[in-house]
């Protein structure tokens, strides 16, 4: 089979104290009286923590662009749901 | 001896039943985003309505365990991620150790979260009538640990059933089934592994991370 080049032990390790240092960043900015920010804040930062684990951990960095997309899929379908179930709340 | 994958008869080659595979597993993970999805889409439903409800219950769940245990799941995401590099590099005995550290990690998690629910149900944190009578003048409490519940038990459970499936994989690779040529199941059980870790990054700050005082 041919596969992607293999990450090095240290591009996994970078990736794991990324991964820790947004840890601490997220609970950190908790801590921070920033209103309605505190939320985009967090959210932010598990998108970023959510990209690396997509990309380097579940190797989609690697696959072919078919796999991507369903990837990609099971997000947009969930933005989906969001966007139509909470537009009641936030126009009321 | 090598561990050669059985070529079904309906792809040209392995390469393309190993791309099909996890073709099938995203297609799986897309309905367990969706199944957390709808969780999380109560939740901001009801965080909109009760804003300050949900800021003073949030205060009661223990941020320093819910770090540890985000750490923990991080950490195993890691050896799941190293695990599958180690049997691309035929080290047999580099991938035991990374997936039995996996579900050793797993089951911390578990135990912390355990740990955490007793503690709450001392401090009468479980909704219904003997709920915290303070935190309960405020609207929207109970709904928030009804909620905490409900996402972090499904979590739970779907942390189980990655230690399991992790164990079957490990009896499987003892009885050297996998090798660099062929290693699709090992592969598939560490996208579900990493799928249950990026729940929990978005379970962790939700109900632990509202706003701290």
């Amino acid at each position: 089979m041919k596969e992607m080049p293999l990450i090095p032990l240290r591009g996994y390790i970078w990736v794991w104290l990324g991964l820790v240092l947004f840890v601490l960043l997220t609970v950190a900015s908790s801590f921070l009286r920033l209103g309605g920010l505190n939320l985009a804040v967090s959210l932010g930062i598990s998108f970023l923590k959510t990209s690396l684990v997509l990309w380097y951990c579940m190797n989609l960095r690697g696959e072919t662009s078919l796999t991507r997309l369903f990837a990609s899929a099971g997000f947009c379908w969930l933005l989906l749901l969001f966007v139509f179930s909470l537009a009641d709340v936030v126009t009321r | 001896m090598s561990a050669q994958p059985r070529l079904r008869m309906q792809f040209d080659d392995v390469r393309q039943q190993f791309d099909a595979a996890k073709l099938g597993m995203w297609t799986f993970l897309a309905t367990e985003i969706l199944l957390f999805g709808g969780l999380f889409c109560v939740y901001f439903f009801y965080r909109a309505q009760y804003a300050p409800g949900f800021v003073a219950a949030s205060r009661h769940t223990d941020v320093v365990l819910g770090t540890i245990e985000t750490v923990v799941l991080i950490t195993s995401s890691l050896t799941m991620a190293l695990a599958i590099r180690a049997v691309r590099m035929n080290r047999t005995r580099a991938v035991s150790l990374l997936l039995i550290s996996t579900m050793v990690l797993g089951a911390i998690f578990i135990a912390i979260h355990a740990r955490e629910y007793v503690a709450e149900f001392h401090e009468h944190l479980f909704p219904g009538q003997g709920f915290d009578a303070d935190l309960a003048s405020a609207a929207g409490t109970q709904l928030f640990f009804l909620l905490y519940y409900a996402t972090t038990s499904l979590h739970g459970v779907h942390v189980c059933i990655g230690i399991c499936t992790l164990l079957i994989l490990q009896i499987q690779h003892a009885r050297r089934r996998f090798d660099a040529a062929y290693y699709t199941p090992l592969e598939l059980g560490g996208l579900y592994w990493h799928l249950v870790d990026i729940i929990w990054i978005f379970v962790f700050p939700l109900y632990y991370l509202v706003q701290r005082p």
